[in-house]
C-alpha cells in the first residue's frame, strides 16, 4: 500500500538558482492490487511523483509510507533493496542493455539478490513465460522490435515477483495494437495480484486503469479519484 | 559467477586499452622488482662487507700476466700469500682453498677457509656458529653449509660427502648455516670499480676450517688449492703507514688492490648509478600505467554510466554500483598483478629447487610488496577523478534527465 501525505518536491536546475516545485503537495493512496493512471501534460509533475513513489528520489516535504515504511528513514543501500525486492519499472525508453541478450537483461534484478544460480535461472524463465517471449531468450535486445523490448522490460520488472509495477509511459513509442497487448500484460498482471501504477498522456490507456489521477503543476487536480 | 560476469562488463568498450594497460603494466612490475632484486643484493652485499675485521684491510688482485699459469695455480699464489702475510703490520690474508664433492649426487664447492676468512665474511652465517679452530678428534668434520641443496638439514645434522673417483667419503657435522638468498664469499672480481657485490657468489657450498687436521681426513687425491688470484689482506690495528705503504709496492709489482674505504665508495657510486639507469624504463612505464588506468577509469565510467542508471532502477545502490565500477576498472591491474606474482613464484620455485642460478640479485615474495602497494595507490588515485563525475551523474540525475517529463 502506498500512503503519500502533502508531498513536495523543488529542483534547482543546474547551472542557474532557479527553482522549480515540481510537486507542491500531493496526496495519495494506492491501495494494494490497484491498477491506476496517473495522467497530466507534460511538465505536470508525474514523472516526478513515480520516481519518489519507486524510490528513485528523495523528497523535499511532505511524508511517503510504502507498506508501512517511512521511505523518509531508508538509507541509499535500504532503498535500493526495497526496490529490488517490492518494485518493478517499466518505461518509454525501455531501459535495457542493449548489447545483452533477453535473458541477461531480465536476470539483472535478482542479480543484486542473494540468489544461486539455479534459482536465478527458474525465476527467468517463469518471467519469459509469463509475457510469452520465452522462446527469444537468447536474442539480443538490440535485434528485438519495440513490442517485444517492452515485454523484456515487463518480464524484468516481474522477474522478483514485486508487488508495485511502476511504468512510465510505457505505450509511449509502441504502434496502436501493440499498445492493446501491452495494457492486456499489465490488466493480467493486475489481476494477478500487483499493484499497478501507469503514468501516460494517452487517454485511451488511462482509461484501460481502474483509477485515474490527473496531475497539473505538481497538484492533483482531480481529488475525486473515480473509482471504475 | 553471472555477477563477475556482469563486473566485467564495465570493461566492455575498453577491452584493447585494457589489454595494453595489462601488457605495460606487466612489464614495469617485472622491471620494478628485478631492480629491486638488485638493489637489495648490493645493499646486503655492502651488509655483509661492513665488518670491523674489514675495516682495516685492503683487496689485493694479481695480474694475470705476472705470473705463469703453473705459479699462479700451484705455488705463486700461495707463495705471494705467504710473502704478503709474513709483512709487518699483516694481520693475515682471508682466503679459502677449494676443491669439489659431491653430495646428494649433486656437485657442491668444498672451500676450506683459513681464520681470516671466517673473520671477514662471519656476517654472512645465520644460524649457527663457526668453527671452533680445535683439532679435530672425532671422524666428523664441522662444516657451515650454503645453498638450496643443503636448505632442510637442520644444524646439528651430519652427513657424508662423496669425491669423484675416490671410495671414501668425508663426514662433516653441520655447525652453521648460510640462509636464503644463498650467497657465500668468492673473489672473482678483478677490477678498478671493484664493489661488494663481487665478493658474493650463489651456490652449493660446504665450508671448512683449513687446518692441518681437516686436510688430513680428505681422502688422497683430494687437495684443495687456494686461486689465490685476489684476497682480502687485513692489517693490524697498529699497522704504520710505512708498514702498509710496503704491502701495497708488493700489490702493486704483481697487480693492484683497492682499499676498504675504495670499495664501499664503489659500492655507492654502483648503487646510485644502477638507481638512475635501472629505474628510467619501469618508472617510465608505471607512468604510463598510470595514465592510461586514469584514461580507462574516466572512459568507462562516461560509458557506463546509463548501464549504471539500469543497475539503479534494479536495486543497485549507488555504493554498490561504484564499487562495481572500481573492480571493472582494476581488473587489469589484477591480472597484471597475478601474472606478476606467478612470475616471481616460478621465479622463486626454480631458485629454490635449483633449476636456475641467480646472481647479482635477491629475490623472494618481499619483491613484490612495492608492486602490490603500487596498485593500490593508482587504483585509488585513478578512481578520484570518476569518483568525482560519479558524484556529479548520479542514476538519480541520469534517469532525471532520460525520463522527467
Amino acid at each position: 500500500m502506498i500512503e503519500i501525505r502533502d508531498l513536495k518536491k523543488t529542483y534547482t536546475i543546474k547551472g542557474s538558482k532557479e527553482k522549480v516545485n515540481a510537486l507542491r503537495g500531493i496526496d495519495i493512496t494506492v491501495n494494494d492490487r490497484e491498477m491506476v493512471a496517473i495522467q497530466g501534460r507534460s511538465g505536470a509533475g508525474k514523472s516526478t511523483l513515480l520516481n519518489i513513489i519507486g524510490l528513485i528520489e528523495s523528497y523535499d516535504d511532505g511524508e511517503y509510507m510504502l507498506n508501512g515504511i517511512d521511505v523518509s528513514t531508508l538509507s541509499d543501500g535500504k532503498a535500493a533493496k526495497l526496490r529490488n525486492q517490492r518494485i518493478g519499472f517499466v518505461l518509454q525508453d525501455y531501459s535495457l542493455l542493449e548489447k545483452y541478450n533477453v535473458k541477461t537483461n531480465v536476470m539483472l534484478p535478482l542479480l543484486f539478490d542473494k540468489l544461486s544460480s539455479r534459482e536465478i535461472d527458474e525465476k527467468v524463465n517463469r518471467a519469459l513465460e509469463a509475457v510469452n517471449i520465452d522462446d527469444l531468450s537468447h536474442r539480443k535486445v538490440a535485434h528485438l522490435s519495440g513490442g517485444q523490448k517492452q515485454r523484456v522490460a515487463i518480464a524484468r520488472a516481474i522477474v522478483n515477483d514485486p508487488s508495485f509495477i511502476l511504468a512510465d509511459e510505457p505505450t509511449g513509442a509502441l504502434d496502436t495494437k501493440t499498445s492493446g497487448e501491452i495494457m492486456e500484460l499489465f490488466r493480467s498482471l493486475n489481476d494477478e495480484g500487483k499493484t499497478i501504477i501507469i503514468i501516460t498522456h494517452d487517454p485511451i490507456v488511462a482509461d484501460q486503469c481502474k483509477r485515474k489521477i490527473e496531475i497539473s503543476d505538481g497538484r492533483i487536480v482531480s481529488p475525486e479519484q473515480v473509482e471504475k | 559467477m553471472k555477477k563477475i560476469i556482469m563486473l566485467i562488463n564495465n570493461l566492455s568498450g575498453n577491452v584493447i586499452s585494457s589489454l595494453i594497460l595489462v601488457v605495460i603494466l606487466t612489464y614495469s612490475l617485472i622491471s620494478v622488482e628485478n631492480m629491486i632484486g638488485s638493489y637489495r643484493y648490493i645493499t646486503f652485499s655492502e651488509y655483509i662487507l661492513s665488518n670491523e675485521s674489514l675495516a682495516d684491510s685492503d683487496y689485493f688482485m694479481l695480474d694475470p700476466v705476472s705470473l705463469n699459469m703453473d705459479e699462479q695455480y700451484n705455488h705463486g699464489s700461495g707463495k705471494l700469500i705467504n710473502k704478503i702475510s709474513s709483512f709487518k703490520g699483516v694481520k693475515g690474508v682471508a682466503d679459502s682453498s677449494k676443491t669439489a664433492a659431491y653430495f646428494r649426487s649433486s656437485v657442491v664447492n668444498l672451500d676450506f677457509y683459513n681464520r681470516y676468512m671466517t673473520e671477514a665474511f662471519n656476517n654472512i652465517l645465520s644460524e649457527g656458529r663457526w668453527f671452533t679452530h680445535s683439532k679435530n678428534s672425532t671422524d666428523c668434520i664441522e662444516a657451515v653449509v650454503c645453498g638450496a641443496i643443503f636448505n632442510d638439514l637442520p644444524v646439528g645434522s651430519k652427513i657424508e660427502l662423496a669425491f669423484p673417483n675416490v671410495k671414501e667419503t668425508l663426514k662433516v657435522e653441520v655447525v652453521g648455516k648460510v640462509g636464503y638468498p644463498w650467497y657465500a664469499p668468492d673473489y672473482f672480481s678483478i677490477s678498478d670499480e671493484v664493489s661488494s657485490g663481487d665478493f658474493l657468489v650463489e651456490a652449493n657450498f660446504v665450508m671448512l676450517d683449513d687446518n692441518e687436521s681437516n686436510r688430513k681426513m680428505l681422502p688422497e687425491n683430494v687437495e684443495p688449492r687456494s686461486l689465490g688470484l685476489s684476497f682480502f689482506v687485513l692489517y693490524d690495528n697498529d699497522c704504520t703507514s710505512a708498514q702498509r705503504n710496503a704491502v701495497r709496492d708488493l700489490y702493486e709489482s704483481v697487480g693492484s688492490y683497492k682499499s676498504y674505504d675504495e670499495i664501499l665508495k664503489n659500492t655507492h657510486d654502483k648503487i646510485q648509478k644502477d638507481l638512475i639507469t635501472g629505474l628510467v624504463t619501469p618508472i617510465f612505464m608505471l607512468a604510463v600505467s598510470t595514465i592510461l588506468l586514469i584514461s580507462i577509469a574516466v572512459m568507462t565510467v562516461y560509458k557506463k554510466l546509463r548501464e549504471h542508471t539500469i543497475y539503479y532502477l534494479c536495486g543497485c545502490s549507488r555504493r554498490q554500483s561504484f564499487l562495481y565500477l572500481v573492480f571493472g576498472v582494476s581488473i587489469p591491474v589484477f591480472i597484471s598483478v597475478i601474472i606478476n606474482t606467478i612470475y616471481v613464484a616460478v621465479k622463486i620455485n626454480n631458485l629454490a629447487s635449483g633449476v636456475t642460478g641467480y646472481e647479482g640479485v635477491i629475490f623472494d615474495y618481499n619483491n613484490i610488496w612495492f608492486g602490490i602497494l603500487y596498485c593500490i595507490v593508482t587504483v585509488t588515485v585513478a578512481m578520484i577523478l570518476p569518483y568525482i563525475v560519479f558524484r556529479s551523474n548520479t542514476p538519480v540525475e541520469i534517469y532525471r534527465r532520460n525520463h522527467n517529463d
